[in-house]
């Protein structure tokens, strides 16, 4: 009899493991997101004795007004949102993000621009980075003026000639040391008007490598595999 | 969550206290790399058969912290006997419940693998315990964050690490 009872409740946990997949529902006037993956959307990470592991990037997206103003953050990825960063010896990573940062502005204990573990960000939704395409929806209280999206995505470790791994502290190209960014962020953006139905978020330049700033730096011939993190990102207004 | 807990672990004191008198009980803390689990195992009499309920505090959600819960079942049988010891095969299954201010998968799972118990001690009344297994669990689920601004959502997918590795000590009764 117990036996039966045992067997009859790990049958009732297989089968509720079964179930169907979440899905998003859009409604009139709500807006898409669709981030399409380039072909370096995942990039080996090393660990130790040649190891790697696969790694997606870092990446945000957020709304502003046309003039420049950040209104809020629609999505970014866990570990810069929440301090859980692997092997980066007590280095915060100010360089993974920068201009997402410095244009969020919340400043933190320490004087970075960086949530922390103690606080996380939670003023948008953060998760994992996906390991395919991702799609958001958004809702907009008000979306009776245009508004600007922007998206900024980034690699660890991603070092190139503009960006090499044994580049000092003091150098330009400097991008956080041997565990650091290599080549910096790349950012996209766009001006989504109320009556429009769809645009593609298109590269505009690269963050400050070693995240001292907030600039748009627009020499994009410096990147290379970082200009195919993404293919596409697609802004749909549902009609 | 902390309800069902408490009230399994009451179910586990009072059904360890109540079958004393044999030695057919087994209580055991594993560890593994994500998880710490404490199991109460009951051999049955007629059958070559163990069933186990567990429960424990795991970390694989995405804040990094041992404040998931874990909570399961667990069947198993000899395959190998020994003198002191013998290998089993086991198929568990049970619900993980995460814990963050991101989103909630509580997330059902099934696995199977093998372990290898060796007792000690006087009257063989202790036992050295060390699991190798495959789990399944994933759950999908949507993050709605809302403000004065905006509401934004998306679907996500919370996986368990598929392999599991860990070493145990138990106590028979």
């Amino acid at each position: 009899m117990n036996m039966q009872i045992l067997v009859i409740a790990m049958l009732l946990c297989i089968t509720t493991s079964c179930e169907k997949e979440e899905e998003l529902t859009f409604s009139k006037g709500d807006i898409r997101i669709e981030i399409e993956t380039g072909e370096n959307w995942i990039h080996k990470f090393p660990l130790f004795l040649g190891l790697t592991k696969d790694n997606g990037p870092q990446f945000a997206i957020w709304i502003e007004d046309t003039t420049g103003k950040y209104l809020s953050t629609v999505f970014v990825t866990n570990k810069i949102a929440t301090e859980s960063w692997m092997s980066n010896k007590g280095n915060r990573r100010k360089e993974a993000l920068p201009y997402w940062c410095y244009k969020r502005g919340v400043v933190y204990e320490d004087g970075l621009l960086l949530p922390t573990k103690e606080k996380p960000f939670t003023d948008g939704i953060s998760g994992a980075t996906p390991m395919a395409d991702k799609e958001i929806q958004i809702r907009l209280k008000d979306f009776s003026t245009p508004i600007v999206i922007k998206a900024e995505f980034n690699h660890s470790v991603d070092f190139n000639d503009f960006f090499p791994k044994n580049a000092k502290a003091e150098d330009v190209n400097y991008s956080g040391g041997d565990q650091g960014s290599g080549q910096p962020a790349i950012i996209y953006a766009d001006t989504l008007y109320p009556d429009q139905s769809t645009v593609y978020l298109k590269p505009i330049g690269r963050s400050s490598s070693d995240g001292s700033d907030g600039q748009v730096y627009t020499d994009l011939d410096k990147l290379t595999t970082a200009r195919n993190i993404v293919k596409s990102i697609k802004i749909e207004i549902i009609k | 969550m902390k309800k069902i807990i408490t009230g399994v672990a009451l179910l586990l004191l009072t059904t360890v206290f109540g079958t004393a008198q044999n030695r057919n009980n087994l209580i055991s803390l594993n560890l593994s790399t994500n998880k710490l689990v404490v199991g109460y195992q009951r051999s049955f009499e007629k059958v070559p058969v163990w069933g186990e309920v567990f429960i424990g505090v795991s970390n694989q959600d995405i804040n990094s912290s041992f404040d998931d819960g874990i909570l399961g079942l667990k069947a198993g049988i000899p395959l190998f006997q020994f003198s002191k010891s013998n290998i089993y095969g086991y198929v568990n299954t049970g619900i993980y419940f995460t814990n963050n201010d991101y989103y909630n998968a509580t997330c059902p799972f099934a696995g199977v693998g093998t372990g290898y118990k060796a007792e000690f001690g006087k009257n063989r009344r202790h036992a050295f315990i060390a699991e190798i297994g495959y789990v399944y669990g994933r759950k999908s689920y949507t993050q709605t964050y809302i403000s004065d601004i905006l509401s934004a959502s998306t679907t996500d997918v919370f996986k368990l690490s598929p392999l599991t590795i860990s070493i145990g000590y138990g106590f028979k009764f």
